[in-house]
Parts: C-alpha cells; structure tokens; sequence
C-alpha cells in the first residue's frame, strides 16, 4: 500500500508517432522540437543538450550517434521529454482501487483494435526489444482513458470517509481535471505509471 | 502480453550453502505416552538476515534451498502440525521446459475461455482482500492476517511481486495469484479464488496462468512453496507433471513420482533422547 503509483496526462497519438517515424523523420521531428527539449528541466533527450556539446558537434551528428547505438533509446527518450504535458500526480489507495478491481483494467491485445473499453500496457505499446536500454528505463505503465479516471472518481467517493477532507479534495480536484482535459483533448490519455 | 524484461542474464550463482540446522524442540507425544521416554522430533526451522538492497541477490538461489523471502528475512522449515501430528514439509517447484498439459488440464483451460487474465505488478485492493479472507476461510476454516496487512511494504521485497489476476466478464475478479518474480524462476506466494465456482477449477486454472506467464520468460522454474502429504490442501501440488520435491538431507530436488520421493515421504523425521538423569542429551 506504499507503492507511489502516480498518474500523468499522456500525449498517445505523438508517442505513437514517434514510434513509428524512420530516422530522418524523427531526425526533423527533433530539430523542430529543439528548443523546447533545451528548455525542458530534467529531460532525457541528452542529445540536444547544447551546454555539454562540442560547438562544432551539430544536433544531426549527435542524434546520429544516439540513434545509431540504440534507436529504441531515443525514442524512449522522446517520449519521456515530450508525451507528458504534466507533472506526475501519486493517486491515493482508494482511487487506484476503482481502476484496478475493474475490469477495464485488463490490457487489450494490440494497440492497432479499438480498445474495447480496455486500458493499454506499455508493454504492448512499446516496442522495445528486450535488452533494450530503454527497456530498462521505461516504468511500465498503462495508458488509461476517461472512463477510467471516472472509475477513480467514484471509488474515491465510496470510500468518502476513509481520507482526510484535505486529501479527498486534492485527489477529487486532480481527477475531475484529468476527466475535463480528456474531454477537450482527443489525443490525450492518462498514463498509470506503476512504482517501482 | 509481451514478457517483461529480465534485467539480469539468466545466470544465477548458487549462494553458500548453509547446512540445514536441526533442532530437537518437539517432544514425541505418543512416543512418551507409550514408553515414557523423552523423545524428541528434530525438525528445521531456519531464518536468516537476506538484504532486499543486495543488487547480487539472486531470490532463485535461495528458493532452490528451500527458503523463503520476506522483507529482511528468509525462512525454511521442514516441518508443521497438521491435526496435531507433525508432518514433514517438501519445497516444491516445477520444470517448466517439461510441463506438459494433459487432457484434463486442456479442458480447465478450454472451460475458463470465458475469463481474462492479466499479469501486472502486485497491488492490494479491497476486491483482493475479500477473495483473500473468503478462500482461506472456506479453505481452511480460518482467517488469515488481510494481504494489506502483510503487504505493506511491497518495494523492499527482494523479488519484485506480480499478480495473476482472473476477471469474470460479470463478477470482476475471481481469482489470483501471487508471484514473485526472479532472474530465472518464480515463486507462488499466495492464491485464491472465489469458492462458489469449483466446476471451473480455479485453483489449477491459475497455477496454469502462472506456469505460462513463467514459460514465457524463459524461466526454469516455477516454486509454490510446501507440499505436506497428509493434507490434501497441499498435496494437490503433486498432481502436476514436472514436479520436483527438495530432499533436506541431500539438498537436492528429486523428481516427485521417482522412488526416492517415496523414500522420503516414508521416512521417519530424525529423534534425539533426553535422558532426564544427566540432564542432557543421550547419546
């Protein structure tokens, strides 16, 4: 029950974009995004760190010499600096358990079907090999939507009385403005990322 | 579900082996009502401090003597009471390259087409805590501490624990099953399911689950702890193929339908006399 399980909104139609670009799309996609991965605090994109780089070394060549050790790294790498537009948020014992005792929690088979309802594995998501470094670094999470977070919602309700008001409120708030950015972002999932 | 990634290679070391130390704590009852001789059952019954922050741990060397893991501490015994007789205790595991499916184990798969399951990172929920208390009861006519209690602190186990959690398209969960996850092996900890729907088999439907989602990580184990002969709540586990039953002494596993597991099912636990004259132990 200690376990810091936490949610983050999650940007799935630009992750799965940045799975399925080949190197010199992802090559444009990174230049054009340069200046936000440099401003980022706390990103993995090390190959557009400008401040530790060589003047005469370019992003192209840089990006190359990441891509070319490990292209599963890079995207993961992306992926982490750009598909969570919020900071992450610890979900309390009781609205987790609404998502998990639920059926929905069960992962559909293939990323490509309707979801069916269903909440997506990173593991299936993913397409990392095995070995991969970014395998490693990856926290396996489970891409969640609307519904999902309604199912929190409730469970949170139910157990009114079982959690500080102070806290109730915090977790209900962060909730029901996941639920609100959902609705108004189509593209926008909500990623359980499981503790370690 | 894609298999997760092992983090480590496939190799484990064998850690030191510590010799099984026996003590002579239980006095034999109907021995000393027949002959009013202190005799004494010497059984195993080890703990030993286990760091769960080692990085060179390896959860399946110890398993593979007999241990178990809890947060700081491994366990190992040979021996329980079952109706106030003492019984020996045999770690069982199985080889997962061997398990093969029989015909009726195919059907509890085929009956269960109906349910989904997932294999995901262990969390304790209301749902489970119920099932939990509801299997053990109707099980063993006893509760259990609830699996909140005992789990607390899951992020300082030495072995990552998953769940193997079944779904009813209507009832939601009816099952799981606990495991923990090593470099090459995994170790049942905990199963239950839902009692009122026994033509379904749920027990051997999960062992199955955790058996596959073993074989798809290229594990070459798969541990459920204890078989105890004379219960039948324990010795189910010799119904499956591949299975392989520690022998103490030798500290080897023995093939379950071989002849030395009958040897050693058979074989009487070791005794030392007390002689109440010296004061000591006789020799």
């Amino acid at each position: 029950m200690n376990e810091k399980d936490t949610l983050r909104l999650f940007d799935l139609a630009l992750a799965r974009e940045i799975i399925r670009m080949d190197r010199d799309e992802l090559l444009r996609f990174v230049e054009s995004r340069e200046e936000q991965l440099r401003g980022m605090p706390g990103k993995r994109s090390v190959f557009v760190f400008s401040n530790d780089r060589v003047s005469t070394r370019t992003t192209a060549m840089v990006f190359d010499e990441f891509f070319k050790e490990d292209p599963a790294e890079v995207r993961q790498m992306l992926i982490h600096d750009l598909c969570y537009p919020n900071e992450p948020f610890e979900i309390n014992y009781y609205a987790r358990c609404g998502y998990l005792d639920h059926l929905s929690s069960i992962h559909v088979n293939s990323v490509d079907e309707p979801t069916n309802g269903g909440a997506i594995s990173s593991r299936d998501l993913l397409p990392w090999p095995e070995d991969s470094e970014a395998c490693y670094w990856t926290r396996r999470f489970d891409v969640l939507d609307r519904d999902h977070i309604g199912l929190m919602s409730e469970a949170l309700r139910k157990n009114r009385e079982k959690v500080t008001t102070e806290e109730y409120t915090k977790q209900l708030l962060t909730l029901r403005s996941m639920e609100k950015t959902l609705d108004l972002e189509p593209n926008l999932r909500v990623a359980y990322i499981y503790d370690r | 579900m894609k298999p997760e990634r092992r983090e480590f290679g496939n190799t484990v070391n064998p850690r030191v082996t510590l010799a099984p130390q026996y003590s002579a704590d239980h006095l034999d009852e109907d021995h000393f009502n027949k002959t009013g001789e202190f005799l004494y059952i010497e059984t195993i019954d080890q703990e030993e401090m286990v760091d769960p922050f080692d990085e060179g741990l390896a959860p399946e060397a110890y398993w593979a003597e007999g241990w178990n893991l809890g947060y700081y501490m491994g366990y190992r015994s040979d021996f329980c009471w079952h109706i106030d007789v003492p019984c020996k205790m045999f770690p069982t595991r199985y080889r997962v390259a061997d398990f093969e499916l029989s015909r009726s184990f195919r059907r509890v798969l085929k009956l269960n087409a109906d349910l989904q399951c997932v294999v995901r990172p262990f969390r304790v929920t209301p749902a489970k805590d119920a099932l939990d208390q509801l299997h053990c009861y109707s099980r063993f006519q006893k509760l259990k501490p609830l699996l909140s209690k005992i789990y607390t602190n899951l992020r300082h186990r030495c072995a990552p624990i998953y769940e193997v959690t079944v779904f009813h398209p209507v009832r939601g969960i009816i099952a799981f099953t606990l495991i923990e996850i090593g470099h090459n092996a995994s170790y049942a900890v905990r199963t239950a399911w839902t009692p009122d729907e026994k033509p379904r088999s749920l027990g051997t439907f999960t062992f199955l689950k955790a058996v596959e989602y073993a074989r798809s990580l290229g594990f070459e184990h798969h541990y459920v702890g204890p078989t105890i002969l004379a219960d039948p709540a324990f010795s189910y586990k010799l119904r499956f193929p591949a299975c392989e039953l520690y022998e103490w002494e030798a500290n080897e596993w023995v093939a379950s339908d071989s002849e030395r597991a009958n040897a050693m099912f058979v074989a009487p636990f070791r005794h030392r006399r007390w002689d109440p004259e010296t004061n000591d132990w006789a020799e």
